[in-house]
Order: C-alpha cells, then structure tokens, then sequence
C-alpha cells in the first residue's frame, strides 16, 4: 500500500507539474503548483516522513496563498481568475484525497515506528536535530531572516492595495 | 528490497524527473510568476531526493537529519516565494504592466 502511495504521488507530481508548467492562466498555474506540492507531501508521509509531510502541507500552503496575491496583483484579466477557480477545486479536491489515503496507508502499516503514533517521537529526534549547538543558530537565524522578509512583503502589499485604490 | 519496497533508485528517478520538468519551466517560460512556479518544483525535488536518500539509504542514515534538511530547505524555498513576489511589487511593475496592456481608449 505504501508503495502504490509513494508511486501515485509522485507520478501525480510530474504530471500536475508539467500541466502547471503549460498553463497560461497565472491563477490554475499556482494552483497545479499546489497540486504538485501536495502530491509530493504524500510521497514524504508514504517514505514515513510524517512530520515534514504536515510541514510541507502548511508551508506550501502559505506559499501557494503568496503565489496567488502575486498573481491576482499581476494579472490584468479578471475573467481568467473566474475561468481558473473551478480546475483548482478538481486540484484541491484530488490532492486532500491523496492526503487521506496516504495517512490511512501510514496508519495502517505494521511497522510501529513509521505509523503516525510514532509522530510524537519524531517531533522530538527533529528537534534534537534542529536546535542542536551547530544547526540551532542557524535555524533561528532563517526564521528571523522569514519574518523579517515575510513582513516586508506584507507591507508593500498593502502599500501597492493602498495606491491601487487611490 | 522486495519487488513491493520502495526503492532509493525510484524516489531518485522521481526526483530527477521532477528536477527536469522544474528546470525546462524556468528555461522555457519568462513570465516572473511562472519562474516561480519552476524554482517551487525544483526546490519540491530536492527535498524529495533528500528525504528518499535519508530514509532509504543503505548503510541506514540519520532520518531526522534529512528532514530537519528538508524543512529548513522548506523555509528557503518559501522565503524565495516572498523575494520574488516582493519585487515586482516594490518596483511598481503592477502599474506598468496595466499601463502596458491597456488599450488607447482605457488609457484616456
């Protein structure tokens, strides 16, 4: 099971990354980048990967919703936005049974230390990991440098919402 | 490895083929947003070559070691997502690009 859901996710992620690559429409271009991002987050849970998977599901998320800003800010035509929407749904859709089906093929696996009930555990040899003397500073350093640039980024947006108002 | 395991060759194959797709896009497409687009699946390759190579490696890596890899290569694709949308932005493209494709008459 695992192996079918390690395939078909990342079989999904070429295929949805080529249709993201050949789209015109901005819009259902990020959102077939979303696709893509997903469908690899349920290639990382089938490998065991839990907690970069739920990481991978967020972050992207959160960038994909970037994406899509900078899309709607750069995009002249209105009508290609309607025209997009529902493609994505079909995407979205798609992507969250992935997901489902992914979680299920980990939490029905016999192997007790790659289940989910292993996560917490995981979490833990992660941090161990990241917050180490070596990497720690380093880690911090990188989420300091992300809000920094992610606060800049907010607001020239709502510089550039502001003068498009006026 | 049985013929139903997942192989490290496989996920390496993946990896490259998406690595592949990623870098024809950035090569092919000139649009910024769509560029991207491209350097989002080559940062989604790398990271799946670095989880399969941690968790499928023989002798047997540190697997915490390749996600903690991952994530924060995770959080530098997401910081190069903001860069490029910030500078369009800030340079005041957005205007332009209106101004640029608008007809004669939305222009007067």
């Amino acid at each position: 099971m695992r192996f079918l859901i390690f395939h078909a996710g990342a079989i999904a992620a070429s295929c949805l990354a080529i249709v993201a690559l050949t789209r015109r429409n901005h819009f259902s271009a990020v959102l077939f980048l979303g696709g893509t991002l997903m469908a690899l987050a349920v290639s990382s849970l089938a490998l065991g990967a839990v907690v970069l998977a739920t990481a991978q599901v967020l972050l992207h998320a959160g960038g994909c919703v970037v994406l899509l800003l900078a899309g709607l800010l750069l995009s002249n035509e209105r009508s290609d936005a309607s025209r997009g929407r529902p493609g994505g749904g079909v995407i979205a859709g798609i992507a969250v049974a992935l997901l489902f089906g992914a979680v299920l093929a980990v939490k029905i696996t016999p192997l007790r230390e790659n289940g989910l009930h292993a996560a917490p555990a995981r979490i833990g040899a992660l941090a161990a990991v990241l917050f180490r003397d070596e990497t720690g500073s380093g880690v911090i350093f990188l989420s300091l440098v992300l809000v920094v640039i992610l606060g800049a980024v907010a607001i020239l947006g709502i510089k550039a919402a502001t003068r498009s108002a006026r | 490895m049985t013929a139903m395991e997942i192989g490290a060759d496989h996920a390496t194959l993946y990896a490259i083929l998406l690595f592949t797709i990623g870098l024809a896009g950035l090569l092919a497409r000139r649009e910024a947003l769509m560029r991207l687009v491209s350097i989002e699946i080559l940062f989604g390759a790398v990271i799946l070559h670095l989880v399969s190579t941690s968790r499928l490696a023989t002798p047997p890596a540190n697997p915490a070691l390749g996600e903690a890899m991952a994530l924060i290569i995770l959080l530098i694709a997401l910081v190069t997502a903001a860069v490029g949308v910030a500078f369009p932005v800030a340079s005041g493209d957005i205007a332009d690009e209106e101004g640029a494709t608008a007809s004669p008459e939305d222009k007067e």
